[in-house]
């Protein structure tokens, strides 16, 4: 909750970072078959908004409108179905001989993964930048 | 003779940013350690209070290394945000030397008048 810029670019260092461990995840779990407790791999996504706490907006009546970073608001199930494929050996076939991947739109992780990373990378130049001024005030009035 | 409670003030947020910075470096090499707690060093508020009271008070005031929560599994350390503390950290520092260097250099100048 802070105004400071560098502050506010850490903030989304931060929620760029987790956003990508998200993705990293479904990446990883594109051939999951079975998870701990049954079913299969539900893909995950990352839903971040800016750091303003409830209370703040509930006192104020509206959308506080100040500069105070970003914040992971939680982490949902992305709603895609499963895809089926006939494969009876395998040791996860249901009885039709059927074995349920998560529908991973593998472009589109790979175009949020892209964006993630460009967005971090905004995040440090920014931070980066912050810190250049400061240190250029530093030099005022000196020879 | 004692200094101007400014001076003491930065002089000691120095210590204080100085500490902060070797727990910054303590938390980044432990970042591979299980059960690991991260230390904090909270001087603002120390600083803030003993301003309150005079210069002695400020030069007493003593900051201590605080241990965070231990972290279990899945709360992973990010070097990144260590690396960005310890970068602002490093940039406050810079703007409170110079901000002492300053102020030294108008009692300098001040010695120099009267000679």
């Amino acid at each position: 909750m802070s105004i400071d810029p560098v502050a506010i670019a850490r903030t989304g260092l931060d929620v760029e970072w987790q956003r990508m461990q998200v993705i990293a995840q479904n990446l990883a779990n594109e051939n999951t078959t079975r998870v701990v407790g049954g079913g299969g791999y539900r893909p995950l996504r990352l839903r971040s908004g800016p750091a303003t706490a409830f209370s703040q907006i509930v006192a104020a009546g509206t959308v506080v409108a100040e500069p105070t970073g970003t914040q992971v608001l939680g982490v949902a199930v992305d709603p895609v179905g499963y895809r089926a494929v006939h494969d009876p050996r395998h040791p996860d076939a249901d009885r039709a001989g059927n074995v349920y991947y998560p529908a991973i739109d593998h472009a589109e992780q790979m175009a949020l993964l892209v964006k993630t990373a460009r967005a971090y990378e905004a995040n440090l130049t920014v931070l980066s930048l912050a810190q250049q001024m400061t240190m250029r005030a530093l030099d005022l009035g000196k020879a | 003779m004692s200094e101007p409670l400014a001076i003491v003030v930065a002089a000691k947020a120095l210590d204080g940013l100085q500490m902060r910075m070797a727990a910054l470096a303590h938390n980044a090499a432990n970042v591979g350690t299980p059960r690991f707690q991260p230390l904090q060093v909270d001087f603002e508020g120390t600083l803030r209070a003993a301003a309150r009271h005079g210069a002695i008070a400020v030069r007493d005031a003593a900051f201590e290394f605080i241990a965070g929560p231990v972290q279990g599994l899945g709360d992973e350390r990010r070097l990144d945000l260590i690396l960005a503390d310890a970068s602002a950290t490093a940039a406050r520092y810079a703007a409170v030397s110079d901000m002492l260097g300053r102020r030294l250099a108008i009692g300098r100048a001040a010695l120099g008048a009267q000679g």
